[in-house]
């Protein structure tokens, strides 16, 4: 090669490239779509141009219209005289949510998790990482992106589901009713395949969240729609104003609990510096208060106590599932997390619980159930009068052991695994394993001890069996007798010892102060907020 | 510190190609009080594997440095820390006084990163691409649409715009993922072999986009294999091996602390023998080959005056000199004598 054939790089100015994407249109439609396009997040306008080219959209979807016809015609068909005069819209509706299963809660959700772990398989999820998309900004993308997708697959049915209603047969309430729990599921579906596909980051993990995935959206698919096909479409009836509000204080803590996924899925895939314990803390304090505040609203509407026991154990299976993940946290405060560390001590005393760190996090949760236990018991002494077939104690004793399990176990799973070194990879799964274990260690023992020395007959509720969850609180619920007391002893002695232990070693994290931004920081941050702009010499070297 | 320590490039076909002036569509970026990149004695470990062992070093606004090591040196682990897609296990990497621990956010705003072994997106083409990223980075508008003009001019793509990314060469890649990491035109680029798989001609065009960019005020930190490339490209060099930084600094310093003296070699019509004699004994000489026609010796003194002092003498005894040269030792040979090429 000599210097004579080697032509200089053709570097043109830069400035007469002309494109579709790189010049600003003209008229006023399309300066308005790509206004709201530039703000909406770039993840959806990816997707959306890739899916508009992909062979999987354009099949999925076709396949879904061809389906959708070809029900309508034979059904028709079958139903040729009676169509004429009888109502003919439940079997077509029945066939039509049929077919909206498939994308909306397979093809969709599974989308989803194959784009999310595509993006480690392909190396693009670095790229992105580096870009100044959050990492929730990724997880909400990709949940928008599959939205889209059920927009689009609704649209493309919106034509048969109105042929059913006009064919009689069928309200509208129920058709609208269904529809929206079919999205409701969709959305949730697609939210745990993200978490999932957010926390297997590594092939072979991938490979079995996949596996897994698809299995749960089958199992999910086949279950709903057995339920709608034998009862739900069938006994679907005009509903009171109860019904309503209970649906709408349902969908109202599905959105807070998809909210709380994705966030988690967020935190599964962001910056380890980054805080996302406090905004995980303050969604399932949301979470668990929304809970609480409707489900009395509908206690008082019905007058029983069923409901908020029942609340009360669903709230300490929730607490104990987050409360495991949270154990298993290693439990560093980052300088990053530092510098947004409460000033005031009142602020400190209330909110440093929502930081990071095992420690911190057992507290915060142990408080938050010891507050809703307090409410419902507050609640129940207040209204008395109306709880007309209970005294009203069992919910007192009930809620009592509860907060005393959930002290118990939790405390003790904390510091045993803060024996495990903090290095360790899959350190959450590890803690929610040796919560598990810990559990069935608890309840069978005792019990197949005393079956032992029983020679192996029926035995009554004892004190030796105040470490089993479901038999202590069922005695509790039935009747509270000398041994239920023995066992609230017991069990009151050991939550404030383990408490009081996890207190102690968690002060650390406790005494931790503000630091101050780094001059760096606090620089950019002027320049950021500062309302006009740096006036700068252009022609400066 | 930049322009002042700048070596000489060696005159070679590559740079006989006169210098490209780039138009950038920024304004020329002051310097700022502050290295743009910095490590701080970083360590990784990756279990008994020092990956990264207490490496420190700097680079300032428009100043290229490359960054030399074997394969597994550590240099694409520390390439990862600055790019925020990693974390030290101790010390921290600044990018514009940034913590790329602390201040990931903020480091990502300035960063653009170019790794050796980037992801594309199916049925997506190239001005696509580009236009997801510079949303990603949060450009809108007119800023937007004018990035993507530049940046599709700046390296080549302009002409290839429609084509599907799946089909593109491994050049027209290279220049696809440099063209993503300058999208939002960052004030340091971090560069992971960028001429890896390119032909000459690429080569080439690529060297002159990064000194392009130097030019424009950017810190530019960039590894490679090709040490010739480097040594043509570059203000500063570091060298990695086994984790630990073993040299840092110009490329001319670097060559006279390994070396202070030059090769030189005389060519005569005859009397070779006879000079090697003559030699014997001058100051500054050492290590005396002698043949007929030629002879080769190590001149302790790399000052041009003594060489143009040491000919005139050897003239002066009426030698018939046809040629007196020197040779100048490339930043491979640096490399070699520097790294013993073990693997940890």
């Amino acid at each position: 090669m000599s210097s004579a054939t080697v032509e200089p790089p053709d570097i043109p100015a830069g400035e007469q490239f002309r494109h579709r994407i790189t010049d600003l249109p003209q008229r006023g439609w399309e300066r308005l779509w790509l206004w709201v396009s530039e703000r909406i997040n770039p993840i959806v306008v990816k997707e959306v141009r890739q899916s508009l080219k992909s062979k999987q959209f354009t099949i999925s979807f076709g396949l879904t219209l061809i389906a959708a016809v070809s029900w309508t015609l034979i059904a028709i068909s079958l139903m040729v005289p009676r169509i004429f005069y009888m109502p003919a819209g439940m079997p077509l509706l029945a066939g039509y949510f049929c077919i909206l299963a498939a994308p909306l809660m397979v093809i969709v959700p599974f989308g989803a998790f194959l784009s999310l772990t595509a993006e480690t398989e392909d190396s693009t999820f670095e790229l992105l990482s580096i870009s100044a998309l959050s990492a929730l900004q990724i997880v909400h993308g990709k949940m928008s992106s599959a939205c889209v997708q059920i927009l689009l697959y609704l649209s493309a049915l919106a034509p048969c589901i109105v042929l059913t209603y006009l064919l009689r047969g069928v309200g509208l309430y129920t058709i609208l009713l269904f529809l929206a729990w079919t999205v409701v599921l969709s959305v949730c579906e697609t939210a745990l395949a993200l978490l999932i596909g957010a926390v297997a980051r590594t092939r072979l993990l991938q490979v079995g969240a996949a596996v897994l995935v698809l299995a749960g959206l089958f199992l999910g698919v086949g279950l709903w729609l057995t339920f709608l096909l034998n009862e739900g479409l069938t006994r679907s009836t005009e509903p009171d104003s109860s019904v309503l509000v209970a649906i709408f204080a349902t969908f109202m803590i599905i959105a807070m609990i998809v909210s709380l996924i994705l966030r988690a899925a967020g935190a599964a895939i962001d910056f380890p510096s980054e805080n996302n314990s406090t905004p995980l803390r303050i969604r399932i304090l949301v979470c668990v208060t929304l809970t609480f505040f409707w489900l009395l609203f509908l206690t008082i509407q019905v007058q029983d106590e069923e409901p908020i026991i029942g609340f009360l154990f669903g709230s300490f299976i929730v607490l104990m599932v987050i409360g495991a993940l949270i154990t298993g946290e290693r439990g560093i405060i980052s300088p990053r997390a530092q510098r947004s560390l409460p000033r005031t001590f009142v602020g400190r005393v209330f909110l440093t619980w929502l930081y990071p760190g095992a420690g911190l996090g057992y507290v915060y949760l142990v408080c938050s159930y010891a507050a809703i236990v307090g409410s419902v018991i507050a609640t129940e002494f207040f209204y008395r009068n109306i709880f007309r077939n209970q005294t009203g104690l069992s919910i007192v004793v009930a809620g009592y052991l509860l907060l005393c399990y959930l002290t118990f176990y939790l405390g003790l799973n904390r510091l045993i695994i803060m024996a495990v070194p903090r290095q360790l990879p899959a350190r959450m799964i590890g803690s929610v394993a040796l919560l598990v274990a810990m559990l069935f260690l608890a309840h069978l023992i005792p019990l197949f001890l005393v079956y032992f020395a029983n020679d192996y007959r029926d035995f009554p509720y004892g004190w030796h069996q105040a470490f089993n969850i479901i038999w202590t609180t069922g005695e509790a619920i039935d009747r509270v007798s000398a041994d239920i007391g023995v066992s609230m002893v017991i069990l009151t002695l050991c939550a404030i010892g383990v408490f009081g232990l996890n207190l102690v070693l968690c002060t650390r994290d406790v005494m931790l102060v503000r630091v101050a931004l780094p001059p760096r920081v606090r620089q950019d941050e002027n320049v950021l907020q500062s309302p006009e702009p740096v006036s700068t010499d252009p022609f400066a070297d | 510190m930049v322009d002042t320590n700048r070596e000489e490039k060696p005159t070679d076909v590559a740079t006989s190609i006169p210098p490209v002036v780039v138009q950038s569509t920024t304004k020329r970026r002051g310097r700022a009080d502050h290295p743009m990149i910095q490590l701080r004695r970083v360590y990784r470990f990756f279990g008994n594997t020092r990956a990264v062992n207490d490496v420190s070093f700097e680079v300032e606004a428009g100043q290229v440095f490359g960054y030399i090591g074997p394969n597994g040196a550590g240099k694409t682990t520390s390439m990862r820390i600055l790019s925020t897609l990693d974390l030290p296990d101790y010390g921290d990497a600044l990018v514009d006084g940034f913590s790329c621990v602390n201040d990931p956010d903020r480091v990502r705003k300035r960063l653009g990163f170019m790794p050796d072994n980037f992801g594309t997106y199916p049925n997506m083409n190239c001005v696509e691409y580009l236009d997801f990223f510079a949303r990603s980075y949060g450009l809108v508008g007119r800023e937007r649409t004018k990035a993507l003009r530049h940046t599709l001019a700046y390296t080549g793509l302009d002409k290839i715009a429609e084509k599907s990314i799946r089909g593109l060469s491994k050049g027209m890649r290279q220049r696809l993922c440099l063209g993503r990491a300058m999208i939002h035109d960052p004030a340091v680029l971090i560069l992971d072999e960028p001429a890896n798989g390119l032909d000459p001609r690429a080569r080439i065009e690529l060297r002159h986009m990064i000194r392009g960019l130097a030019a424009d005020g950017k810190a530019l930190l960039v590894s490679s294999h090709i040490l010739t490339e480097l040594g043509e490209m570059c203000d500063a060099i570091g060298i990695i091996e086994r984790g630990q930084l073993i040299v840092s600094g110009t490329v001319a310093d670097i060559k006279a602390k390994l070396r202070p003296h030059v090769d030189v070699v005389i060519r005569l019509i005859d009397g070779g023998e006879r000079l090697g004699a003559w030699l014997v004994g001058k100051p500054n000489v050492d290590q005396i080959q002698a043949s007929d026609l030629v002879v080769r010796f190590q001149f302790s003194c790399d000052v041009p005056h003594a060489q143009a002092e040491m000919l005139r003498a050897i003239v002066a005894a009426e030698f018939s000199v046809l040629e007196f040269s020197t040779e100048s030792r490339s930043l491979e040979d640096v490399f070699l004598q520097i790294t013993t090429g073990a693997v940890q």
